[in-house]
């Protein structure tokens, strides 16, 4: 309870988006507790890793150098600068080898976690089950004026881009993993429609497709979110929650469909994710919110 | 054409760089006759990414070469990792393409076809580098004579010991200590400087670092980095062993750090031939039981540092930690306070840190 409490005051302090509706994912399910309960005050507010600094970032994280046989330090030429850091609050496991020191590959693994936080949505977590669950944000298209972050990562050419913007900001810059972040729910909220997103952003459609090829791990998102049929007609049900694993994804829809006051759940997807530069193939669990 | 390659291309140094770079050709060559170690011949020479680009090469000869390297690396590598532990075939081929990086001027994948390259190094000479990283198995940092370290390019040669990446963090535990940017440094055994420089780096207005070695060679290589960093202001060399050189600031000091030899005289001959075979030995051999040096240190930091003074050793990890730890929380307690050891990021208690009394 107390590392929850914890979770949850380390959580309200951050620079918070909008409430999200959220689900349940459980970690360490408390199963003393009376029941589960979707009031306000359980819940912790969707927050935004991607807006935390390196250092706040890495805080959270665990740091290893792939254990190494044997003594190190001056026994060997080269062979712990590889990193690999876990964000320990949504488990995400991101590694770089291929810089030359191990300074650069831990800057390196840290963006990589940005980038993958991004491609997973935002996190909600509730305050008493120590539980997390991955949204989308949902977005009301009408007025739609995208964030700063999204503008900085766009083209020069956009036509909704004021002058004050500065330069366009790509893949290699950390930042660009927050616009990455909100151009995915503009996307997810026009229900993967590349052509309407590109007009929201005063694009044309190529530019856009561009923009989106520009990243691998982007380009990728983009197409699973396209070719899924998962995209929803109304505002209430369009919402995605990513469950981690199939344990989790049974136990959240055990929940829902027992307690009454929980939204009905469904699990509807099943994405192989595949990681680039880990070489790790895994599977991740979708559920979606039934009206 | 012309933007890509701005020929005739000219080796702008900026002059403290190219001062450094001659003295470092001049003093290597005269050391070399001093030197234990036999210095190849290429040894006098900067590091490759210093070296100006007047070779010139096609695509396809570059091409041609990394088939070959990458045929020859995928060939050796099982056999060097299973017989010491040396390089993997993947370690091998990050190697290759950071060779490939240091000796040529833009990356090779950004222009186009049928163009020329511009080289660091003839082509043939690229390939005496890569039978001789395989073949003899020297150190692929000596080969470019450079290490990245945190986010330095470290300047190295033979005769000086290639900076580890474990020892980065030992600048981080500096920078942990209140007040360090203003205070008295000192790096014993600086070797290529890594750690001095690292330091330095980050001290304000009247902090200074203190960097010795016994070793001219890695005195001068270390000046050189020290210049390239321009911390000339901020970084004294001074040649000796340990304290040797530090009597005028006895009891002055605000943190002493080093990663003093701890290598235990039997393990010599068993390691990687890249290390063994290459690296100096005064820079990793500690003795029989490998803390003969880690002893002296603990020692003389007791007068070395003022009061509330900070030190941070590298060790051979878990049981020397523990050794050192445990002297310097009993038997030389009446010195030290609140000792403290500190893993590397592979899990081993890599470092042991304390105060002055």
């Amino acid at each position: 309870m107390a590392r929850a409490l914890l979770r949850w005051a380390s959580f309200t302090s951050l620079e918070t988006s909008s409430r999200l509706p959220f689900v349940l994912l459980p970690r360490t399910l408390n199963t003393r507790a009376p029941s589960l309960s979707f009031s306000s005050s359980t819940a912790a507010a969707a927050s935004n890793y991607l807006h935390l600094s390196d250092d706040q970032l890495m805080a959270q994280c665990d740091m290893d150098t792939f254990k190494a046989s044997g003594p190190g330090g001056q026994h060997r030429n080269k062979r712990e600068s590889a990193v690999r850091i876990s964000h320990r609050p949504t488990g995400i496991v991101a590694q770089a080898v291929e810089e030359r020191s191990q300074h650069k590959n831990r800057a390196m693994a840290l963006t990589r976690l940005r980038t993958l936080l991004a491609l997973k949505g935002y996190y909600c977590t509730h305050l008493i089950y120590e539980i997390h669950i991955l949204v989308r944000k949902a977005i009301d298209l009408d007025g739609y004026i995208p964030p700063s972050e999204l503008l900085q990562i766009l083209p020069a050419k956009s036509t909704i881009r004021g002058k004050d913007v500065g330069p366009q900001i790509g893949p290699n810059n950390p930042k660009f993993a927050l616009g990455m972040q909100a151009l995915l729910d503009l996307i997810f909220a026009v229900e993967g429609s590349v052509s309407e997103t590109a007009k929201l952003l005063g694009l044309s459609t190529g530019a856009l497709s561009r923009l989106i090829l520009s990243d691998d791990s982007l380009r990728v998102t983009v197409n699973e979110l396209r070719t899924s049929k998962l995209t929803m007609r109304t505002q209430e049900t369009r919402l995605l929650f990513f469950t981690g694993s199939m344990a989790s994804s049974t136990l959240i829809l055990s929940i829902s469909n027992s307690v009454p006051s929980m939204p009905k759940l469904r699990l509807c997807w099943t994405m192989q994710f595949h990681t680039p530069h880990v070489g790790v193939t895994k599977l991740d669990h979708w559920c979606k919110l039934l009206p | 054409m012309t933007l890509r390659f701005p020929f005739p291309v000219r080796f702008a140094l900026p002059p403290v760089l190219a001062a450094s770079l001659r003295r470092l050709s001049i003093l290597s060559r005269s050391s070399s006759s001093s030197s234990p170690t036999p210095l190849l011949s290429s040894d006098h020479r900067p590091p490759l990414f210093l070296r100006p680009p007047v070779f010139a090469a096609s695509r396809t000869d570059l091409h041609d070469f990394r088939r070959w390297a990458e045929s020859l690396a995928l060939a050796a590598g099982p056999r060097l990792s299973a017989s010491d532990g040396g390089p993997d075939a993947a370690l091998l081929r990050r190697e290759l393409a950071w060779l490939v990086e240091d000796a040529t001027v833009a990356a090779a994948s950004e222009s186009g076809v049928g163009e020329e390259l511009r080289l660091r190094v003839e082509l043939e000479e690229l390939y005496r580098l890569w039978r001789a990283r395989i073949e003899e198995r020297r150190p692929f940092q000596y080969i470019v004579g450079c290490e990245h370290w945190r986010d330095l390019v470290l300047v190295v040669k033979e005769g000086v010991l290639i900076p580890r990446p474990e020892t980065e963090m030992v600048v981080d535990l500096v920078a942990e200590v209140e007040g360090f940017e203003k205070g008295l440094w000192a790096d014993l055994g600086t070797g290529s400087g890594a750690i001095a420089v690292g330091i330095g780096r980050m001290l304000q207005e009247g902090g200074r670092v203190f960097a010795t070695d016994l070793s001219p060679v890695a005195l001068e290589v270390a000046r050189l980095n020290v210049e390239r960093y321009e911390l000339k202001d901020k970084i004294e060399l001074r040649r000796g062993s340990w304290f040797e050189p530090l009597r005028d600031v006895e009891g002055k000091l605000m943190g002493l750090v080093s990663n003093p030899p701890y290598i235990p005289s039997s393990h010599i001959p068993g390691l990687q031939a890249e290390v063994g075979q290459h690296e100096p030995k005064l820079a990793l051999d500690g003795g029989e039981e490998g803390m003969d040096h880690l002893l002296h240190l603990c020692e003389g930091s007791a007068s070395a540092l003022k009061s509330g003074g900070f030190f941070a050793f590298e060790t051979n990890g878990d049981e020397q930690s523990e050794f050192i730890a445990d002297l310097t929380s009993t038997k030389l307690g009446n010195f030290f306070h609140s000792i403290k050891m500190i893993s590397d990021y592979a899990g081993i208690q890599r470092f042991v840190t304390g105060f002055r009394r």
